[in-house]
């Protein structure tokens, strides 16, 4: 056995779950898009990379959740991404409309992972 | 004050201490006057040996009723001295007090007669030589921090850590190591505290086969380290337990620590112009390969790379995005970047046998004369002694601060 000396192989392991894990392809993309954003924030540090990975899609509480943007999965394990509002009733993303009582869970994109865990290695990315 | 014998203090910094009159150990070494400059971050503990005088400024300090020295370790020098032990390596995990230790140790060791000098290996914090290298000094005399040490020869990594480039990190040990057992009887190879995951575990273990230390020791909390040791003879490893007094240094202070050491490195520092025909590109791939001729007005700079490699393309600063784009499709696979991405890299000048003779920070650089501008320490190195510009993988400005970093491969 060897060991990876890079550790962007944790970066990997984070895409295959992702991938695996969620059918939404909307939802996958803006996951990647900020795991590309962490990148080019810490270019050189992909094990910092892959820690803020794992931060990114954080569970909401069903009841508390905050209007904005969330993924929705339901308990026949539909997937719905994007803006959403709510009542007591429902939870409104897109165009549909899905009862309180039929979801199973609900996650939102944490956009400010690196920022949080490394605010010392936040710079200005500078353009080639 | 006054200092009665057998009193430990205790002294944290930012502090200065002026020992008066009495007799004091501090780190191993014996004074009865003089003044010691505790940096951030720092702690260190005075034992008073006969009554004297001390004034502790700034900073602060507490009493303590034993010494936060283990008698185990006043025994480690007798037996390095005894056994003529060459290579002494340190392990421990970050916050365990190694650069305290090793300084101990190598004050010990001038006490009893014996030449030593200490190899720096943390980059991130580098105590002996610049930011970012690896550092050899030679203990002549006791001192009280080990970035008191002068140093001696250094090496270029250009980077914080050893994760961003195992190879570079590796060779620099290798180099420095020769390089001190010539000067030397015994060296003591202070590490980073990264020790777990792939990396740590990979890194570590590879030193230990690049030093092939004569003694191990061990700074451990519980058994954090012997999963790197495992293969090494018992009799060679001295296990100590990390001061319950080592201090634990947050994200945040390591930054602050890292940069202030950087922002004295640079203070009082100055541009140096280059001429590329005098100075070789290190660690980069532009100047490696063949220039080839160029009469586009949209490119600055072209170079042919050996093999596969492809082509490096320099733009001026202000092309557009569409323009730029158009020409790359020319050249299949290339290299590419405009002179403004390289200001403020973080390079190491270094002479012909690859020692760094300073580090630097890139102002500018200029494909169409020739030229590129270097703001460094210029009482560090002599301009015609530099035969290599070693390129980083980070940025610092001017003031020293930490900038940001180099895509790797990218240049």
């Amino acid at each position: 056995m060897a060991f990876w000396e890079t550790e962007f192989v944790g970066l990997m392991d984070f895409i295959d779950n992702l991938i695996v894990k969620y059918k939404n392809k909307d939802f996958i993309l803006s996951v990647l898009k900020e795991l590309k954003r962490i990148r080019n924030i810490v270019p050189l540090n992909p094990g910092i990379v892959s820690m803020c990975a794992y931060g990114i899609i954080k569970p909401a509480e069903k009841e508390e959740f905050e209007n904005g943007e969330y993924l929705v999965i339901t308990k026949n394990e539909e997937e719905y991404f994007g803006h959403t509002k709510s009542d007591t009733e429902n939870i409104y993303i897109e165009n549909f409309t899905i009862p309180r009582g039929e979801i199973a869970n609900i996650y939102y994109i944490k956009r400010d992972t690196v920022e949080e865990f490394w605010p010392t290695l936040i710079h200005e990315v500078r353009e080639k | 004050m006054k200092a009665n014998k057998n009193d430990i203090y205790l002294v944290k910094g930012p502090s200065t201490i002026i020992l008066k009159n009495g007799l004091f150990e501090v780190i191993g070494a014996n004074y009865d006057s003089g003044n010691i400059s505790i940096h951030e971050g720092k702690q260190i503990p005075i034992i008073v040996k006969e009554e004297g005088e001390l004034d502790i400024n700034g900073g602060s300090y507490e009493k303590l009723d034993h010494s936060t020295i283990p008698e185990k370790w006043y025994e480690i020098p007798k037996l390095i001295k005894e056994k003529s032990i060459k290579k002494i390596l340190i392990l421990g995990e970050v916050d365990t007090g190694k650069s305290f230790f090793t300084t101990f140790i190598a004050n010990q060791l001038g006490n009893l007669g014996v030449s030593v000098g200490a190899i720096d290996t943390d980059t991130g914090q580098s105590d002996i030589g610049a930011p970012g290298t690896i550092g050899f000094g030679i203990f002549n005399k006791p001192h009280f921090n080990l970035s008191d040490v002068k140093l001696d020869k250094q090496f270029f990594i250009g980077n914080l850590s050893p994760g961003g480039g195992f190879s570079i990190f590796l060779a620099g040990i290798s180099k420095i190591l020769r390089y001190a057992l010539s000067k030397v009887d015994s060296v003591i190879v202070d590490t980073t505290g990264w020790v777990h995951g792939d990396g740590g575990r990979a890194i570590k273990r590879s030193k230990l086969d690049i030093v092939d230390p004569d003694l191990v020791i061990l700074l451990q909390r519980g058994r954090e380290l012997e999963h790197l040791v495992q293969h090494i003879d018992r009799s060679k490893i001295i296990d100590l337990k990390v001061s319950k007094k080592a201090s634990n240094t947050s994200q945040e202070v390591r930054k602050s620590l890292r940069e202030e050491i950087s922002r004295r490195y640079f203070e009082n520092g100055g541009p140096i112009t280059f001429d590329f025909n005098k100075v070789l590109f290190d660690r980069v791939y532009t100047k490696s390969g063949v220039k080839m001729e160029n009469d586009n007005l949209d490119i600055l700079y072209l170079e042919k790379l050996p093999a596969w490699e492809g082509t490096v393309v320099v733009f001026p600063d202000n092309i557009n995005k569409k323009r730029r784009n158009e020409l790359l499709g020319k050249f299949g696979k290339s290299i590419w970047y405009s002179p403004k991405y390289l200001k403020d890299i973080f390079v190491g000048l270094s002479d012909e046998n690859g020692f760094c003779l300073s580090v630097g920070i890139i102002e500018s650089i200029d494909f169409v004369n020739g030229k590129i501008s270097i703001y460094l320490n210029k009482k560090d190195c002599e301009k015609d002694d530099v035969r290599l510009i070693q390129f980083g993988s980070i940025r610092y400005n001017n003031k020293g601060e930490e900038a940001g970093f180099v895509i790797p491969g990218s240049i």
